[in-house]
């Protein structure tokens, strides 16, 4: 990849200069190596043949969001911010996030200056692709609860790629739910900066559609800021969900926080990466991490990657893994109550995930609970 | 003092260079220097074809990146392939001084460590220097007696041309990775070992014990075959430091275990490891995989990994033979400069397998550790089981671990769990062993070396205790 | 043997021992008491050697040497043992194996010929016998998965094996019931002779039933409010520790 000039002064150069280099009618199976799988993972012996590297075809993509707030265009935010942002696009070398950079059409800006917020990512227009950018800005001090519900509908691929910026002191809690139609792929990227003291809790649910993918980044600049994902990845049919994060220790003091759970039902896949980073002479940093995945039928498949990169002797860090199957006891001890094989599937599963969810804030109850029941109904019933 | 020092160095540095003598072959490789090695060595047509496929196959393969080590490019064409007598050094005073300390540390005896060192005129095989040739020989009897076939690898070419074509390259392939490639094409000697149907064999065998030809370090090829319902526990390596003049080592050993067979595989290295600024040390690419063929049947590997200053080794099973068992068990110390990328692959194919990966990664001075670890239940492996432990100890506030395990199901009977933690020793540790009475260095070996139990106590007993001595030694200094 | 004066001691900026003066000879059984927070771990990890903590001011004395130059370990050596609240684990370490490899780190600083493995499983399997302790303990790793009584046990275990002078028993009595207790007070007692001190660190006067010291000290807010004999004990447990704390802040 050619290097970006360091002349290269605003977010519309750099769109351009990534436009001219990228072809708009690419093929996603040419590039499938940078998407999903490491390449020390393809050396390493495992197949990069997996089922959600089926080639997505020829997209083109448009611009596709609906936003309850105020937005404004990338030009009215604050000029430090701007240059934040375009620093930060600037050294990304993830290949599908300069193509979003090349065709989303405009860059907005979301300043969350109440308390609570709402996007909604939908191709009103039903057209083949949307790429969709949004810069986030939470103030000092402050706490907001957004909510981003991406409902993409015989989308080939939707990808929206998310910043946000949160000021010292201030409170995030972020709530992703993936719900697509039945032919739809997404991909949402996020990436958080997180200032002195600051708090970024994000739920991910990922509930139906062809392909999912949440993939988080987390800077951890300021001292004692804490980041907290939990996911939960529901697959049924012949789906995949997908969820990397990628959690960089820069500070001192700092905590992350990950648990992921996916459920699979019949043909369904997952593949969960945790790659948590304690850059060197970082003091007292703390890192757990469980990645779970329970799989429900015998064509199910599970990867996890938990994996740690630490630089520095201060650090207290953990991780965990397990895959398997359902509790065959409890599943038992159920079913000799007189519950249905079903029933007791929903009800375990509903267990598994309760652990995951019970900080959630009140303000989100009225958007999830009723779907969850029903989309771990539909995976357990399969 | 520093004088010497340097002295020391140079001298150890003009080590590595590749003596120019009559009998070998020049540098560089290509089919023709394979065909002249061959012929040499007056190997059968099949082994010639086998090693020039393995070169052809070398030549369109890129060397690999992705494990976290860092290392200038290797010019392979400035290697000399044919197994070229090594460079002798006078006498031990030529040594660098902390080898030579180690060595006493170690108490290693004076003879042994001249042929440790390559000192001229020190016997060739270490076998020799223990209490006589007669340990060697009555132990051949013995062997023979059983029906156990133990040589160099060379020997197993010549009296049982039809076992190696059978075997070699059945669990490595010529084509499986970069290193393992050009072992083929140029490997120079190792060991061949054959349990046949039933026997336990009562030794650990040793390759101390082997017929040692010079010049098997470099390109080493190792192949243990334990037939039906036979035993057999296999050390390597040993835990003084040992000096070679090749930078670049790349052996490959291949295991299998026929139905209810058990081999276990254990290993100690302790190449040299470069100076204190991470110059020179040897780079240590190794392929180790066993086959888990018949049912029932076990491969248990046991590693302790102090030396190199690179090292490259993924000791893995392919669990084949529905109900069989693999087991990894690995202390990896790394300091100064030293980097090491290693762990194993845990291939689950048949029915009820199990595997079992413990490794305890110690990092100190600048170094790397890095476990790399791969689980795979295939889709037909019913009730398979796993459980990985990945723990890394850091020493000292320039070190870096990293755990990097890849788990994939495709069953879902299966349970897989993998833990993994990092930490350092903790103050609270260090202060209640100190008010016992115990030095600062004293209480973090026994720390450390408590970290390392669960994987000692894997290794046969008078390994183990080597293997202590060894860690105690490597960690003085290591600390701060 | 012992002889503290006027000692002030910092953790970090904050200062938790506020000018102590206390001292101990051979054969005698202190007993300090006080509060949560008044300082009394910290007043036995400085004498053990902690070292983060802070001395500002004083002197602490040990035998005519003075211990504010000497390490935690050298210490140790010189005959201090601090029997503690919360004994740490190391997993993987064989429980003997560690308090051999102890016994003779003091022993080579005495001068004295290190004891063998045979020699050394011999005399602690006295020891264990004689206390009452399963023979088990050995095969453990050191206090790893250890019940809170087990621990206290152990720490009783190495103080028999260490023959140290100055014994700190550092609420030797918390997390215990009432037949271990017995044990570690019944073990204290026969350990005591007029060549040894201990020093007894505790919030409540319950271990003072079985184990009677010479003298009381009442520890509050890092200072020494009072002492007496082991009628004071008595009068705390009538009144509690508010008493002092009144004086105090008037």
């Amino acid at each position: 990849m050619a290097m970006i000039s360091t002349k290269t002064n605003s977010l519309l150069e750099l769109a351009q200069f990534w436009s001219q280099r990228l072809s708009p009618d690419f093929s996603l199976r040419d590039h499938e190596k940078y998407l999903y799988t490491p390449l020390d993972a393809i050396s390493f012996g495992i197949s990069p043949k997996e089922p959600w590297h089926r080639a997505l075809g020829d997209v083109v993509f448009h611009n596709g969001y609906l936003a309850q707030g105020d937005v404004l265009g990338m030009e009215d935010a604050p000029a430090f911010l701007q240059e934040k942002y375009l620093s930060l696009r600037q050294k990304e070398d993830d290949f599908l996030c300069r193509y979003n950079l090349a065709y989303s059409p405009a860059f907005y800006y979301l300043p969350l200056r109440q308390n609570n917020s709402k996007i909604t990512i939908a191709d009103s227009e039903r057209r083949h692709a949307v790429a969709t950018s949004l810069l986030c800005y939470i103030p000092p001090g402050a706490e907001h609860y957004l909510e981003i519900h991406n409902m993409a509908q015989e989308t080939r691929l939707s990808h929206c790629h998310i910043v946000v910026f949160l000021a010292s002191g201030s409170k995030l809690q972020l709530l992703l739910i993936h719900e697509l139609d039945e032919p739809s792929q997404s991909i949402v990227h996020l990436h958080f900066i997180l200032s002195v003291e600051s708090q970024a809790v994000v739920y991910d649910l990922q509930l139906s559609g062809k392909l999912s993918r949440t993939s988080i980044e987390a800077d951890l600049e300021g001292e004692r800021s804490f980041f907290s994902l939990n996911g939960l990845l529901l697959g049924r049919g012949e789906e995949h969900r997908d969820s990397t994060s990628l959690l960089i220790h820069r500070s001192s003091y700092s905590e992350s926080k990950t648990l992921c759970l996916s459920l699979l039902n019949n043909k369904a896949s997952s593949a969960i990466t945790g790659n948590i980073v304690v850059e060197p002479r970082i003091r007292e940093a703390k890192a757990h991490q469980l990645l779970r995945s329970l799989l429900l039928s015998d064509d199910a498949k599970a990867f996890c990657r938990p994996q740690l990169e630490i630089g520095s002797h201060e650090v207290n860090c953990s991780h965990g893994s397990s895959i398997g199957e359902l509790d065959q006891e409890a599943l038992y001890y159920l079913q000799s109550r007189g519950v249905s094989k079903e029933e007791a599937r929903q009800l375990l599963l509903k267990a598994a995930t309760a652990h995951l969810l019970q900080d959630l804030a009140p303000i989100f109850l009225p958007t999830t609970q009723e779907r969850l029941n029903y989309y771990l109904k539909e995976v357990a019933y399969g | 003092m520093k004088e010497i020092l340097d002295k020391v160095q140079e001298d150890y540095e003009a080590g590595f260079v590749t003596p120019v003598e009559q009998d070998i072959l020049p540098k560089g490789l290509n089919e023709d220097i394979i065909r002249e090695i061959s012929r040499r060595k007056n190997e059968p047509e099949f082994l010639l074809k086998w090693r020039l496929a393995a070169y052809e196959a070398w030549k369109k393969m890129p060397e690999p990146k992705w494990a976290k080590v860092i290392y200038p490019p290797i010019d392979y064409q400035a290697i000399s392939y044919f197994a070229a007598p090594k460079k002798k050094i006078k006498s031990l005073d030529e040594l660098d001084p902390e080898i030579r300390a180690t060595f006493e540390r170690l108490g290693i005896p004076l003879k042994e460590q001249e042929v440790l060192a390559g000192v001229e005129g020190a016997p060739v095989a270490v076998d020799a220097v223990f209490d006589s040739v007669s340990v060697g020989t009555t132990f051949k009897e013995k062997l023979r007696e059983l029906g156990i076939i133990f040589c160099s690898f060379s020997e197993a070419v010549a009296n049982h041309p039809e076992l190696v074509e059978q075997y070699l390259g059945s669990v490595v392939p010529v084509r499986d990775n970069y290193f393992a490639a050009l072992n083929s094409a140029v490997f120079s000697d190792g060991s061949f070992c054959y349990i046949p149907k039933g026997v336990k064999c009562p030794m650990e065998l040793s390759t101390y014990f082997r017929i040692n030809a010079a010049g098997t370090g470099q390109f080493e090829r190792t192949l243990i075959i334990a037939d039906e319902d036979s035993y057999v526990s296999y050390l390597e390596g040993c835990t003084a430091p040992r000096r070679d003049e090749n930078q670049l080592h790349a052996a490959v050993v291949e295991l299998i275990a026929m139905k209810n067979a058990y081999i276990k595989y254990s290993t100690v290295q302790n190449w040299y490891p470069g100076d204190r600024e991470g110059r020179g040390g040897v780079y240590n690419f190794v392929t180790k995989r066993g086959l888990c063929k018949g049912e029932n049947s076990r491969i248990s590997w046991t590693q302790v990994e102090t030396g190199s200053a690179i090292t490259w080794k993924y000791p893995s099973c392919i669990l084949k033979g529905d109900n069989s068992i693999g087991e990894f068990y690995s202390v990896a110390l790394t300091r100064n400069y030293q980097q090491a990328d290693t762990g194993t692959k845990m291939i689950h194919l048949g029915k009820n397998t199990r595997s079992t990966i413990i490794s305890k990664g110690i990092s100190a001075g600048k170094s790397v550790n890095t476990y790399r670890g791969l689980v795979r239940i295939s889709s037909k492996a019913q009730q398979a089981r796993n459980f990985s432990r990945c723990d890394s100890l850091i020493l000292g506030s320039e070190a870096k671990a990293n755990t990097l395990p890849y788990l994939e199901v495709k069953n879902k009977s299966a349970v897989v769990e993998h833990e993994a933690t990092t930490s350092k020793v903790s103050e609270e540790q260090l202060y209640y062993l100190r008010q016992r009475g115990l030095g600062e260095e004293e209480a973090v070996y026994l720390i450390v070396s408590g970290f390392c139990k669960e994987v000692f106590r894997n290794l046969p007993m008078e390994f183990a205790v080597e293997a202590q001595k060894l860690l105690s030694v490597s960690l003085e200094g290591a600390i701060g | 043997m012992l002889t503290i004066q006027n000692l002030h001691v910092r953790i970090g900026e904050k200062e938790i021992l506020r000018g102590i003066d206390l001292t101990v000879k051979a054969g005698e059984i202190h007993a300090i008491m006080g509060p949560n927070g008044s300082g009394k771990s910290t007043l036995s990890q400085v004498i053990a050697g902690r070292e983060d903590l802070v001395v500002s001011q004083g002197s602490l004395v040990f035998e005519q040497e003075n211990l504010l130059e000497l390490s935690v370990e050298e210490r140790a050596r010189r005959g201090i043992f601090v029997a503690f609240q919360y004994p740490v684990a190391v997993p993987g370490l064989n429980n003997l194996q560690f308090m051999r490899e102890a016994v003779n780190a003091q022993r080579r600083f005495r001068g004295e010929k290190e004891l063998s493995s045979s020699d050394f499983l011999k005399k602690a399997q006295k020891v264990m016998h004689d206390l009452g302790i399963p023979q088990e303990f050995s095969k453990r790793s050191l206090n790893d998965g250890f019940s809170g009584g087990e621990k206290k046990k152990n720490e009783i275990l190495q103080m028999y094996l260490l023959e140290p002078k100055l014994i700190i028993l550092d609420e030797i009595d918390s997390g215990l019931d009432i037949d271990a207790l017995q044990m570690v007070a019944r073990s204290v007692n026969s350990f005591h002779n007029e060549k040894r001190a201990f020093l007894l660190v505790t919030h409540y006067q319950r271990l003072l039933h079985y184990i009677e010291p010479n003298y009381v000290h009442v520890l509050v807010d890092g200072k020494i409010v009072e002492s007496g004999g082991k009628e004071l004990a008595e009068k705390l447990e009538k009144h509690g520790y508010d008493i002092y704390k009144n004086q105090l802040s008037s």
